[in-house]
Formats: structure tokens, sequence, C-alpha cells
């Protein structure tokens, strides 16, 4: 039928695959680029170009002490983490001199990047302020007029300890201590960027607001620092892009992210990370729920060579409620290794984790998760459902679930479900009259559509498009 | 306690090959396994498997072992009560007693004898059936296992070996009584059961220990069950509240042979146990249903990995744990499909009631997948008593501890469904016995002439 031969050439055409759509790469002409590798005297110089207080100075020095110091994990992906060249990595490049508060302001090389990366025309339709990081700093910010009018802070990391320093110190690292892990400490170290967000009590800051975060050099590190606190009864929406030239060599992608979800307080913190597939992603991302507060993860992983993210929510105050819901998809050579952990601290508080996954060309995705559930925190609720679709032999599903459970007065329910597609959907679609490449793309895209249909409409749109692509001639 | 040096160990392992007057082969496997302990260091926490109990507790002072002159020859003791009751029914094909290190008595029904079945002590069969044991001892729970294999390998003292022969078909089941002797050397202990291709038999594995006071105890049980081989094995462990056990068990199960395997974890202090299939051959076959029910600070620790490794294997799990008073549970559960195992088809349930909130439950079951031709499905539940069930029994009259005993005893049911019926019967006893809520020292009373012998 010549309709389904249309979508089918569609579904081919889209993709000149990532190289062509995310994978270009700018010439490099940079303010300032650290020499390869991380020790205190880089660290030093993060710290002075940033002029910033004696205090981040000195954490960024302790952090580097603890990053050196602390053994890589043995757990997970061994045998890529192992592959990861320290030593090799620019951990600072400064594109520019300084941030553009309108888009002109932006040089041509990095505008014309975000411009075919489609940021501005995302802004213009829908967002109340957006931010773009290009390399280790934030290139260009800018946030509605209406917004800032309420108290709503929405900057750029460094800006925002400048211009918010009792605010940024009352809550950087508390969340995310430095020692928590030996790639949050080497965050801590090297930070740069990121967004810094407070949204003032009551204040419900409507549309979303986003950053979007590019890598460009290669052998880059980059290590973004997102901080936000929603004072009470406050609500925020926060969406993240991530893309990456492709090179050769391999980027290393280390940010941490803290939540801080003030009494009654509600968070969503949205994710589409497509970073291409010479890039580690491995990020650190939690969040404190106060009484009565809301944190939700909506976390899309589709690039990268490793990504290891494992969102957090501890529910810290009675009544608190989290709610994870995560997409994996791996293709030829990534392994996505990616979870949820949810630490209920307090009574009835409770959560909900909903993880897919596909596989795909060998591709090997996995699920970690922790439940915890500490003395006295009686009456908690907490759910778990991981389902993983395999797309062929070659590739591989893992289900790896923690539950420690220090209280009886709980209900606590886990489930996982791995299989392939059926053949009996096939031959359904197919006795319907479409192909098995558009078929295999329909019952993909029905797996996955209770994480789509939490996006913003655009980035539904694009999420489809990215699986399409990564769908590309399943068949065979 | 002392703990064995590397070269305690290879003493150990050379006194009981010469003590025991062992053939070379058998003392060779020990060196080499005492060579690989030297060279395996305790697991690492940093694994699953290890995350909750700390390895170190069940390191052995090997230093007792092989120091007890081989037993006189003399008459056999009494069969304990409930056994002595079963052979005079003809209820039982064979029964076997190991008692701390030494084979008390080992009897074979007449049947089973015509039949060419071998019940016997592992060292006596090592000697006169070599061709039998030799190619499988420490095949699947040897020295490179691990350290605890390793160490169980180099020192075991007392042991026991069953071999079905091709075909034959037990009626009645094998009764094996391990007694572990508090006070007494450490119990190294070591069963090899063989079932060739064709043959069918149940095996009640009963693990327990006659007198109070503290032991530590390393068990390893191998089983083969050859193509078309149909086993069971109901494994009941009772030991006192002294006894710290740590017991590896390993199945290899060939093309279409099926193993069921009934686990009622019922005491010890700490009790770890390793449970292994290798689902090796096409249309091979595991079940395990197991119930655990601890008090008083109890810690029970269960690890199942079952290894898809051919085609159109199938694997089905079910433990349920019930637990109050401090107790701890503890289950990490790993299916593997491998790449070549297309139609595998895996299940795995963990469901946990805690009876009190100082109880405390880990859970980890784990999927790794290597192929998509596969079904493959997991489920965790942790909960309390349902307070709406205990108000609804009570509202019919129930008094409140009956109404409890009796939501219990529900939810360890549909683990019991899963048995032979033969031996639902008398768990339920038991458990009724216990859940009822003293997990207390009623036992299944092998020795106590309770009349409550397994099946």
């Amino acid at each position: 039928m010549s309709g389904n031969a249309n979508e089918n050439r569609k579904a081919l055409s889209i993709g000149d695959d990532y190289a062509a759509r995310y994978g270009f790469s700018d010439p490099e002409a940079y303010f300032l680029k650290a020499k390869p590798g991380l020790d205190h005297e880089v660290v030093e110089m993060i710290s002075r170009l940033k002029q910033e207080p004696d205090w981040m100075r000195r954490v960024r020095h302790e952090a580097l002490d603890v990053f050196l110091a602390k053994p890589m994990p043995r757990w997970g992906d061994s045998a890529l983490l192992d592959g990861i060249r320290f030593d090799s990595i620019h951990y600072y490049i400064r594109p520019v001199e300084k941030t553009g508060r309108t888009w002109e302001e932006v040089p041509e090389g990095i505008k014309r990047t975000f411009d075919r990366l489609g940021i501005p025309e995302a802004e213009r339709k829908f967002l109340a302020g957006v931010s773009a990081q290009y390399e280790s700093e934030v290139v260009y910010h800018s946030m509605r007029e209406s917004l800032a009018r309420k108290g709503v802070v929405f900057l750029d990391m460094d800006s925002g300890l400048r211009e918010h320093p009792d605010l940024v110190r009352k809550h950087f690292g508390t969340v995310i201590p430095a020692a928590d892990n030996k790639f949050a400490a080497l965050n801590t170290a090297a930070w740069s960027g990121g967004s810094f967000i407070y949204v003032p009590p009551g204040v419900d800051v409507g549309i979303p607001l986003q950053a979007y975060f590019r890598i460009n050099a290669e052998r880059m590190g980059q290590f973004e620092r997102t901080l936000i606190v929603a004072d009470q009864g406050s609500r925020v929406h926060y969406i993240e892009g991530c893309t990456a030239p492709v090179y050769s060599s391999d980027s290393l992608h280390a940010a941490v992210v803290e939540l801080v979800a003030l009494e009654g307080a509600y968070i969503r913190y949205t994710t589409i990370q497509n970073w291409s597939k010479n890039v580690f992603n491995l990020v650190t991302k939690r969040a404190a729920a106060h009484r009565g507060a809301t944190v939700e993860w909506v976390d899309g992983n589709l690039g990268s060579k490793l990504t290891m993210k494992f969102p957090c929510v501890v529910l810290l105050g009675e009544g608190a409620k989290a709610e994870v819901l995560s997409v994996a998809f791996a293709g030829r050579d990534q392994h996505q290794d990616t979870g949820a952990k949810v630490i209920h601290a307090a009574p009835r508080t409770s959560s909900r984790i909903t993880s897919k996954s596909i596989s795909k060309d060998g591709g090997r995705a996995s699920y970690r998760g922790l439940v915890k559930v500490l003395p006295r925190a009686v009456g908690c609720k907490a759910s778990v459902e991981c389902d993983a679709l395999l797309l062929d032999p070659a590739s591989r599903s893992d289900t790896y679930p923690t539950m420690e459970i220090a209280e009886s007065d709980v209900r606590i329910e886990h489930e996982a479900r791995v299989s392939k597609v059926s053949e009996e959907q096939l031959f359904y679609l197919r006795s319907r009259g479409l192909s098995e490449d558009a078929a295999r793309l329909l019952i993909v895209n029905g797996f996955i559509e209770a994480f789509t249909k939490e996006l913003p409409m655009e980035y539904a749109v694009e999420l489809n498009r990215l699986v399409e692509l990564e769908m590309e001639g399943s068949v065979g | 306690m002392t703990i064995a040096t590397d070269a305690d160990l290879l003493a150990a392992a050379v006194r009981v090959g010469d003590v025991h007057d062992e053939p070379a082969w058998l003392r060779g496997l020990r060196a080499r396994a005492a060579e690989l302990h030297a060279a395996t260091p305790l697991p690492s926490r940093a694994v699953h498997l290890w995350r909750f109990t700390p390895p170190e507790t069940f390191e052995i002072d090997v230093s007792p072992l092989g120091r007890a002159a081989p037993p006189a020859p003399g008459g056999d003791p009494d069969w304990p009560a409930p056994v002595a009751a079963a052979w005079s029914r003809g209820a039982l094909d064979g029964a076997a007693w190991l008692r701390g290190p030494g084979v008390a008595r080992a009897d074979l029904g007449p049947d089973a004898a015509r039949a060419g079945v071998v019940l016997a002590g592992l060292r006596e069969a090592a000697a006169r059936h070599t061709g039998l044991v030799q190619p499988y001892l420490a095949a699947l729970a040897g020295p490179e296992e691990g350290r605890f294999e390793a160490l169980n390998t180099a020192a075991w003292e007392g042991g026991l070996f069953l071999f079905v022969p091709g075909g034959v078909r037990l009626a009645a089941p094998v009764h094996l009584l391990r007694e572990a002797l508090p006070g007494s050397a450490a119990a190294v202990t070591r069963l090899l059961l063989v079932v060739e291709e064709g043959a069918a038999v149940t095996v009640v594995d009963e693990a327990f220990s006659g007198a109070d006071g503290p032991a530590v105890v390393s068990a390893a049980v191998e089983l083969v069950a050859r193509a078309g081989a149909d086993v069971r094995v109901v494994s009941v462990q009772r030991y006192g509240a002294g006894v710290t056990a740590f017991e590896s068990r390993r199945a290899a199960v060939a093309a279409d042979a099926r193993l069921l395997h009934v686990q009622a974890s019922l005491g010890a202090g700490c009790f770890k146990m390793v449970h292994g299939v290798a689902l090796a051959g096409r249309g091979a076959e595991a079940r395990f249903t197991g119930v655990a029910v601890a008090d008083a600070a109890r810690v029970l620790d269960h690890h199942t990995a079952h290894e898809h490794e051919a085609p159109d294997t199938r694997s089905d799990l079910h433990l349920r744990v019930v637990l109050r008073d401090r107790a701890r549970s503890i289950y990490t559960g790993l299916i593997r499909v491998d790449g070549g195992a297309v139609n595998a088809d895996a299940y795995q349930e963990n469901r946990n009631l805690l009876l009190d909130p100082s109880a405390r439950v880990e859970s980890i079951p784990e999927l790794e997948i290597l192929t998509d031709a596969v079904r493959c499905t997991h489920g965790a539940t942790m909960g309390p008593v349902d307070p709406e069930q205990v108000h609804y029994l009570m509202a019919r009259g129930l008094p409140r501890e009956d109404a409890v005993r009796l939501i219990v005893a529900g939810f360890v049911e549909p683990a019991l469904a899963r048995m032979p019926e033969d031996v639902r019967g008398r768990l339920r006893e038991v458990l009724d016995g216990r859940l009822g809520l003293g997990v207390g020292d009623r036992t299944l009373g092998a020795e106590e002439g309770g009349g409550e012998e397994m099946v």
C-alpha cells in the first residue's frame, strides 16, 4: 500500500542519523581552554576565573582530594568505566567572555549551533525561560519578565552564586555532598555552569523552564551543577536537553543536580538525554522532599556510550511523594545503566517508579534501583514496575532492584518483565497492511507511551522522532 | 574464634586424608582446594550476594578437623523414632544419618538395593565406587566456586553419597539426616547426589543440631540430574539458635530433566544458603518453592541463581518469608538467560510478611537476559498483616491471635500449594506449630520421637 510505503520511507529518511542532526561540530575558537587533566592548579584557576567566594574555592579543593582518593566504583560496567582517561580530558573550556542576555549577543558560531538544535524557536513557542550551556559556560540566558517580577530566580549557577550567595551557600552540597561518590566529588571540584532556580513561596511557574547542554570540543568534560529550591507551596517544571558531536575520542559528562522541595512544593524535572555515543554520562541527581512535597523525575536516556544515572528522592517529611518515570533506549555499543532510588525517611510517604527499557543491536539496558524504608517510617507505600523490551537476540536486559525494608507497616511492590516484540502483535499489525518496520515502531512507541504522554508536546514529538531514528532498519 | 590460616587449612586437609586413609586422588583434590582457598579472598561485600551478611560470619576454625579417630566398627545406632516408624511402614526407600563428622548409619530398602541404588558415606563411596564419585565430586560446588566451597572441598569430614541408576524410579523417599554436634568439631560436610538418565527419586535432606550450643557449619550439596531424570529435594533446615551455617547447593539439570526443590528454612541463628541451578540441557526444568520463618533476631539469607544455558528451559521460584521479633531476611536472586537459551521461561517471586516493626527484610531479585526470545518475570512484595483482614476475622468472632495465625497461614499457603502433596501435609503441620507463632523449638523431631518425621 502506497500510504504505508510512504510511512516507511519517512521513517527511514528521518535518519540522516545522529551525525547530521546533532553530531556536527564547530571549529574550536575558545576564549579559554584549560590544559587536560585535573589537579589543584586547574581547580584554583576555575575558581579564580569565576571570582568565587573563598568558601566555594575551599569546597572545590576539598572535593578534588575526595575525587582523587576515591576508587572507581567496582559495581556496574567496570569494563567501560575503566576506559575513562581522566588525564586526557579538558575540565574547563570557556567559549565566550560573558553570558548573552539577548540572542544577538551570542557569538555567531554558537548561535548557529543552537539554531540548528532549535533552541530559540522552542523558547519563543512555549518556554518561560531558557538557558543554553556550551562546554563549561552558559552562553545564553533569558527569562520571562512576569516571572522575574514574582521573584522567581532562574540563573546559570555561576550567576546564582554571585547574585544569591546566601541561598546557594545554604543549599549547595546539602542534598549531594561531595563525598557521595567519585563523580559527585569530581563535579564539586570542577563544576561550571548549570542552572540555579529559586521559586518563592506559593508561586506557580506555570510553563516550563528549560536548559540546553551542548558539548562541542573533543575530550571535553562537562560538569554542570544544578540546584533548584522550590519554597513552600510553590510549583516548577524544569526541562533539560543534551547533545554532543560525534568524535572518535570520548567526552565525559558528570553533572550534579540537587533539588530541594520545601513543605508542600512541587518539582518536576524532565531530561531528554541524547548525547552522542562517545560520551560517558555519569550523573548524580537527588531530591529532598519535605512534608507534603512532591518530586517527579521524568528521565529519557537515548544517547551516550555509558550512562549511569539513578535519580533519587529522599522523602524527608510526612506525606511527601516521589515519582520516577524513565525510558532508556540502548542501541549498538551502548549501555544504559539507569534506574531510580527512593528513601522513605518519614511516615506515610509514597513513591512510584516506572521504568521502561528497550535494547537493540546488541545494546544493554540495565535497571538498577533501590527502595529503602527506614525504621518508624510507618504507612509508606512504594511500587516499582520495570518493563524491558528486547528487539533482537544480541541485545541484553538486566534488572537489579534492591529493597531494604526496616519497618513492617508498609506496602512495597516490585514487578519486572522482560519480553520481546511478540509475533502475534507483529502479525496483527502486518495483517492490517503495515510494513514490519512500521509495525515495530508502532509497538515500541506504544511501549513507551506512558512516558511520552508526560512530556510537553514539543518534546513528545521530538522523542518520537528520536525513537524512529534509533529504530531505523531494525528489521534484518 | 580462631580463623583458619591457609597453612591451617592445608594441614587440616592432609590430616583428614591421613586419619581416614583416603585414596590419593581424593587427597589431591583436597590439596588443590586448599591451594585455591589461599588464592581466593573472602567475598566482597560490594557484590549483592554478600551485601547484607558479613562473609566473616561463616569463617570456620579448621583446627579440630581430622583429629577424631575413625569410628570403631560397632553396632548401628537405632534410627530416630520417626525414621524408624517410616521404615516399619515401608514408607522409605533409604535413610542415612550423618552425625558430626561420621556416618552413623545408612540403610537401603530391598527394592532400592536390588535396583543398584547406592547410599553410603561419601568417603566410603569414594573408595568403593570411585567411578561413580570421582567424576562428580566437587564438579559443581568445588573450590572454583568461592572461598567457602574451597574450604569445604579441602576439609570436609562427613559426607553422604546417593546414586540412582538409569531408569530406576524409587517410589518412596530417601531420607538424609545431617546432624550438627554443637560443642564438638566444626561441621564441614558434603552431599553428592547423582541421578542417572530417566531415574526418579525424592530426597528429604534434613539438617538439624542435636543439642543446644554454638556451632559453625559448612555444608556443600551437589546434585547431578542426568537427561530425563526427575528429582525432588525437600530441604528442611531446623538448626538450633546457636548454629551459624553456610550451605552451598549446586545442581546441574540436563536435557528434559526436572528438579523440584522444596525449601523450609526454620532455624539457625544465622543461615545463608546459596542455591545455584544450571539448566544445562534443552527442555530442563527447575522449580523452587520455599517457606522461611524467623523470629528472635535470627538471620535467614537465601541466594538463588538460575542459569538458563540451553533452549526451552524453564525455571520457577517462589519464596515466602514470615518475620517477627528482630528477625531479618535477605533474599537475593538471579535469573540469567544466556545468549543461546531461546524460549527460556523464568519466573521469580519473593513475598515477605512482617509481623512487627522490629523485623527487617532485604530483597534483590535480579534479571540478566542476553537473548530476546524469552519470557521472564519477577516480583517482590513486603508488607504487614493487613489490619482490615484482621478486623474482618475478628468481627466474625475470632480472637486476634487466631485471626493473625490464619492470615499468616494463608500467606504461606501458595508456596505450600506448589509442593508435592505428601510433603505439603507434613510441612503444613510443622508450620502450624511454628507460625502459631512461637517459631520456637517445636521441631520436625526426628531425634525427639515426637512422631513428626518429614514426609
